[in-house]
């Protein structure tokens, strides 16, 4: 904390560390700065999917690798130092000062920090339609509610049925929306974010 | 070829170090001397937007024009903090 303190005096003042420490979550606008550079986006998609700390050479050859559209061993040594050199001077020092990543100097190994998951928020991941949940969600109530009332006022059809049948019946849509919900968010975080997919240079 | 020319920040990480006859790793992060997406942003195509960028790093005096050229020196300052770093 004690380095922390004195890195945030030396570029932005006392202030800006209290304000920091209080809301301790980053502003829009420190995250949009970070997302604004492909490199930085690419290096929190890769910590990001591997759950753990990888090494800066590692990283900047999977880097090279997207960008010069060659596999990692077909990487020439040029096409990989200029991506190292520029994440090891430039934007991991920035992401680390950010507080996203923690940098292992000895190991020469980064990963993400917790407050990198306030960056989520501000990405997208899909550009495709989604499933309307809530107008989902709407139908199955109007429909279980004109079933239940139905039911309650034994109006024909649904009097052959007991209540408790319906009730049943209205409870396993709800949890198999809730289900499927679910599962297609589960799946939609392991889609590579838009951001990437569509890099162009 | 023209994404090599494009990363300025590279350019002067190399720079410095074949001047210092360092290896890359062992010069401070670049990031810590200037702001180096807005370091970035000032070079261009454009030469009516003609701007130059001095700042120091690792010792040297680095220069930066909006056309892409580097040019370092060795730090020339009365401060005796940096005298080891003049040589």
């Amino acid at each position: 904390m004690t380095v922390y303190a004195s890195r945030w005096n030396r570029h932005a003042g006392l202030v800006l560390l209290t304000m920091r420490s209080e809301t301790g979550s980053l502003t829009p606008d420190s995250v949009f700065e970070l997302l604004s550079n492909h490199r930085r986006r690419m290096v929190l998609y890769y910590l990001r999917r591997s759950g753990e700390s990888i090494g800066i050479q590692q990283l900047a050859a999977r880097i090279a690798s997207v960008e010069n559209d060659v596999p990692v061993d077909e990487l020439t040594s040029q096409q990989r130092k200029r991506v190292y050199v520029s994440l090891y001077q430039t934007h991991l020092p920035k992401m680390a000062e950010m507080d996203t990543i923690e940098y292992d100097k000895e190991s020469g190994t980064v990963r993400l920090t917790e407050r990198a998951d306030d960056i989520d928020a501000y990405l997208t991941t899909s550009d495709r339609q989604t499933y309307p949940w809530r107008f989902h969600y709407l139908l199955l109530a109007i429909a279980a509610t004109t079933v239940l009332i139905s039911s309650a006022l034994n109006v024909p059809v649904f009097d052959v049925v007991p209540t408790s049948v319906l009730v049943a019946c209205v409870l396993v849509a709800v949890a198999g929306s809730v289900v499927g919900q679910y599962w297609q968010i589960q799946n939609r975080e392991e889609e590579i974010p838009i951001e990437l997919t569509q890099y162009e240079r | 070829m023209g994404r090599v020319d494009k990363d300025i920040c590279v350019t002067v990480s190399e720079t410095v170090s074949d001047a210092l006859d360092e290896p890359v790793d062992a010069l401070p992060p670049l990031f810590d001397a200037i702001d180096t997406d807005g370091l970035a942003s000032m070079v261009t195509n454009d030469r009516s937007h003609d701007v130059t960028v001095t700042f120091s790093y690792a010792g040297m005096r680095v220069l930066v024009r909006s056309d892409s050229t580097v040019y370092v020196d060795p730090l020339r300052t009365a401060r005796s903090d940096s005298l080891d770093n003049c040589v």
